[in-house]
């Protein structure tokens, strides 16, 4: 690593803190201005009383001027504080969040693996065997994968393969299902968070090989004598997967921010959940927690594929 | 033989019933229950052979329909007790002779996620139903007449002027760790809530209690008028006699003093993993997903719970929770609303029940505030007089629904039997608006968008009155809208009413009497001021009964809001579970009855 990575590097670190601080002022103050009391939360209509209320908004810090809540709220974040949750129980939000991670974090890493796993290879054959069946099948499945609502194909695999089949069950493992059992209720929502992903991937791993093997290094490799495997995939592929590795960054933002609509339809207890459920309900901490967690996570991941660049791609440095 | 069914009136049945169908099948019910379920509804006789004559039905369906059930099917229970015939199925299955057995357990599913099980803080449905079986009530709501029935209290005496209460507590009450339930624990919730920094949402219903208010204020360190006399004996004087009040004691849900005494009641870890004497003991909570409960051994009454215990699981999505009803991945709900969906196919394994009628009772207030023409009770009556109710819940309602008659719901104890409908009588109702001299009137009717029954009441309304020379504008809005004018009081005509009794007849006070706050119809009547008195301060429940069959009879002389039809609602289950009733609170709510069929 050259002293300007390095450098470049710190830049990019220290420059974190700003942008977070940015991101929770913005989430902070649109939080508040949507109309809604989280007060409210805890009263129903038919036993709403005044003095009660009030005692609510004390309790939850709500009788504060905004910017006197910010500033406390901001400095328990700083010591790592995230408070207690309004509604879920009245749980510590970091342990809330700890409970929920594991459903995102699993569902969505097997998405995004899945996904490369098919797109990387039907990619690859699909820019070899231009315009044969198999790319224009691949390329309309892509297109379609794409265009169709993954809600939709949400309620058709629930009720073709669930209910008509009987293959799977339509929805969340209960608590008593564990280790192996828990696989069958993962296959439906992979299905549905894989599509769209895997059509994406492989319209890039397409146009990006078509590109490659069009050039004059490959032809030289060939004329080498080189078996073709080795062309496509050390050659042409590695290259190839430059511009991947960008999209590959942008997807995985979703490990944390979870997938709201996949997770509702499927009763997926994970973060889209979560803070979906956390926005109904005005509840502030959680909410807040949420997002910086999710900004912190992706600015952290687009510092890491920027990085990753220098090393899949020798010709870029961080000279300026 | 009625008359003949004019053309229009049949294409309005065969209409309701399309979307009648659509609408249950979305919450799991099939065809062949839905035309049972029109079956056993009061308006069979008329529903039935217009869909027949359609080509809707075959004649064998209805035969099927319509026969005896077999002792082996689903049955489907009367929406009403009054028009069923003898040998109706009744939803009290749990009848049969020898003991129910034990074991087994209950997947629920539900919507939405319980907000809090911290008692004294949890204000929602789901919530407060894991606290009912985790820690149990005081008093408890019969299912059915809505009474006030013992729970952990077993006995309550009610001194002569209505202000004191003796309560004894049931012998053997235990924690579900061992430790013995006494009035102290009691006593130790009731402060509980009274405290002011908890911030319990329950705690305006406490206020009545003597000396309350200034506990509440910081300035007693006791509650006056709540005494643990010994270990059993709770004695509670309130500040004024109000015969409600007992009711209200089935949000006091003991919690033990041996384990919270001096911990801050609003936010402790204790309320993670509770500990409570109610018939289920908490086991584990996976937020989002999975609430699981089990039976506890130390409950007071030693045959029960039947079942080894529930889950209570969350799946968000209405139509996700319908298909898991149908593949068996969860066992009942009552929360299987319409979404936008395709027909499904029931499964066989259900048993639906539609819920009594009283869970849901529309028709509209009237906005004497902002209208000075329905100031006069004969106008009220005579737009009340226009509506043919019967004929709306046949033909709209396909006597799946029921007319109304009254606020209190019919199987309460406080429902007034003799009642007679207000009669259908256009041409009365023409005379009395002539009396009154308010001709050519204009009234906005408010109702919230995408409720379609309250909908075809407004379109059913607008005719109706037309009729009678009244011209309804039609005011459909968004639900958050229509409560803002229903707690202004910024209407003509409001539906739903505002005005409903769910358990006890005394809530009616707030929005009736004429000096209340929450009176936002402008109504005023001494009478009816009187009676709401009355009916407050009387402690004997045959004396109470008899003032609120007359607030009934004034509600119907004076019309200050009309009470047409009752909207129908399904619980579902699956048919191997037993001991259920059919009631207007949640189906579920008496849980520790239920066993395996």
């Amino acid at each position: 690593m050259t002293a300007e990575t390095r450098a470049y590097i710190a830049r990019r670190v220290l420059l974190l803190v700003p942008l977070l601080v940015g991101l929770t002022l913005i989430v902070f103050t649109l939080i508040h201005l949507a109309p809604g009391d989280p007060a409210a939360a805890f009263v129903s209509e038919q036993n709403l009383d005044p003095q009660v209320l009030a005692q609510i908004r004390k309790n939850l810090g709500l009788d504060q001027p905004l910017p006197v809540q910010y500033v406390i709220w901001i400095s328990h974040v700083a010591r790592l504080d995230f408070g207690t949750a309004y509604t879920f129980n009245q749980k510590p939000v970091i342990e809330l969040i700890a409970e929920r991670l594991p459903a995102t974090l699993v569902l969505q890493s097997l998405a995004l693996i899945v996904s490369l796993a098919i797109a990387i290879p039907l990619g690859v054959i699909s820019a070899k065997k231009q315009y044969s069946i198999l790319d224009t099948t691949a390329t309309t499945g892509a297109f379609l994968g794409l265009a169709l609502p993954s809600f939709w194909i949400a309620l058709m695999l629930q009720l073709f393969i669930a209910v008509n089949l009987g293959w799977l069950p339509v929805s969340t493992p209960g608590v008593d299902e564990s280790g192996p059992g828990r696989i069958k209720f993962l296959v439906l929502p992979l299905i549905v968070l894989a599509l769209p992903t895997v059509a994406v991937f492989l319209r890039f791993v397409r146009s990006s090989m078509l590109e490659v093997i069009r050039q004059d290094y490959l032809t030289a490799a060939r004329a080498k004598g080189l078996s073709d495997a080795t062309v496509t995939y050390r050659h042409a592929l590695k290259n190839a997967l430059i511009p991947i590795v960008t999209v590959t960054g942008t997807q995985l933002a979703r490990l944390l921010g979870g997938a709201v609509i996949v997770e509702y339809i499927f009763a997926w207890p994970g973060l889209g959940a979560l803070a979906f459920d956390s926005v109904l309900h005005r509840d502030y901490p959680v909410v807040l927690a949420l997002t910086l967690l999710t900004g912190a996570f992706i600015l952290v991941v687009n510092l890491i594929v920027d990085i990753a660049y220098t090393f899949a791609d020798p010709r870029l440095s961080f000279r300026s | 033989m009625d008359e003949p069914i004019s053309r229009e009136r049949a294409d309005l049945i065969v209409r309701q019933f399309h979307r009648y169908e659509q609408y249950f099948a979305r919450q799991g019910v099939g065809r062949r229950q839905f035309l049972r379920m029109i079956a056993l509804g009061s308006a069979a006789a008329t529903v039935l052979p217009v869909l027949e004559a359609c080509g809707l039905t075959t004649p064998a369906e209805v035969r099927q329909a319509t026969a005896q059930p077999v002792a082996t099917s689903a049955p489907v229970a009367q929406p009403a007790a009054t028009a069923a015939p003898a040998a109706q199925p009744t939803a009290a299955a749990g009848t049969q002779a020898g003991a129910p057995q034990r074991g087994g357990r209950i997947i629920i599913g539900t919507l939405g996620e319980a907000q809090s099980i911290n008692p004294l803080l949890s204000n929602e449905t789901e919530g407060q139903w894991r606290d009912k079986l985790l820690f149990d009530e005081f008093v408890r709501i019969d299912l059915e007449s809505l009474k006030p029935v013992p729970g952990i209290a077993s006995d309550w005496s009610v001194s002569s002027d209505g202000a004191t209460y003796t309560f004894t507590l049931r012998d053997g009450v235990k924690f579900s760790d061992g430790q013995p339930l006494t009035a102290s624990d009691v006593l130790f919730t009731l402060q509980g809530i009274l405290t002011k920094s908890v911030a319990s949402v329950h705690a305006p219903r406490f206020l009545p209690i003597q000396g309350a208010q200034a506990y509440f204020d910081g300035e007693a360190s006791t509650i006056s008028g709540a005494q643990v006399v010994d270990d059993r004996t709770l004695k509670i004087t309130l500040a004024q006699p109000n015969a409600a009040f007992v009711s209200s004691l089935r949000w006091l849900r003991p919690l033990p003093k041996h384990l919270l005494d001096g911990k801050d009641l609003s936010n402790d870890p204790f309320f993670q993993a509770p500990i409570g004497a109610g018939p289920f003991i908490f086991k584990s909570w996976t937020n989002g997903q999975d609430y699981v409960a089990e039976r506890n051994p130390n409950y007071w009454d030693p045959n029960k719970p039947y079942l080894d215990g529930f889950i209570h699981r969350v799946i968000p999505d209405s139509q996700t929770l319908v298909l898991a009803l149908q593949t068996g991945q969860i066992d009942g709900s009552e929360y299987a609303l319409p979404t936008q969906a395709d027909q499904l196919k029931a499964a066989g394994n259900m048993t639906v029940i539609v819920k009594p009628q009283g869970v849901d009772t529309n028709g509209w207030s009237f906005g004497q505030k902002s209208n000075a023409a329905l100031k006069d009770p004969r106008v009220r009556r005579a737009i009340a007089m226009a509506l043919d109710t019967q004929r709306f819940s046949t033909d709209f309602l396909l006597g799946l629904g029921q007319p109304a008659k009254s606020p209190i719901p019919p199987g309460s104890w406080a429902y007034n039997q003799s009642l007679q409908p207000i009669p259908f009588d256009p041409a009365q109702a023409k005379a009395l608006l002539q009396d009154a001299g308010a001709t050519g009137l204009t009234l906005r009717l408010t109702t919230n968008a995408g409720n379609h029954f309250r909908e075809d009441w407004v379109t059913f309304t607008q005719q109706g009155l037309s009729d009678i020379g009244v011209n309804v504008q039609p005011d459909v809005k968004e639900w958050t809208q229509v409560v803002k004018d229903g707690t202004d009081g910024t209407f003509d005509l409001i539906c739903p009413t505002f005005a409903g009794v769910l358990v006890d007849p005394d809530e009616l006070y707030l929005p009736l009497y004429s000096t209340s706050s929450r009176n936002v119809m402008g109504y005023s009547n001494p009478e009816m001021d009187t009676l709401l008195d009355q009916g407050r301060q009387t402690v004997d429940l045959d004396a109470r009964k008899q003032i609120y069959a007359q607030v009934q009879q004034l509600i119907q002389q004076d019309v200050p809001a009309f009470y047409a039809w009752d909207r129908p609602f399904v619980s579902v289950t699956a048919s191997r579970f037993t001991g259920y009733k059919n009631t207007i609170l949640s189906f579920f709510n008496d849980l520790q009855d239920w066993s395996l069929a």
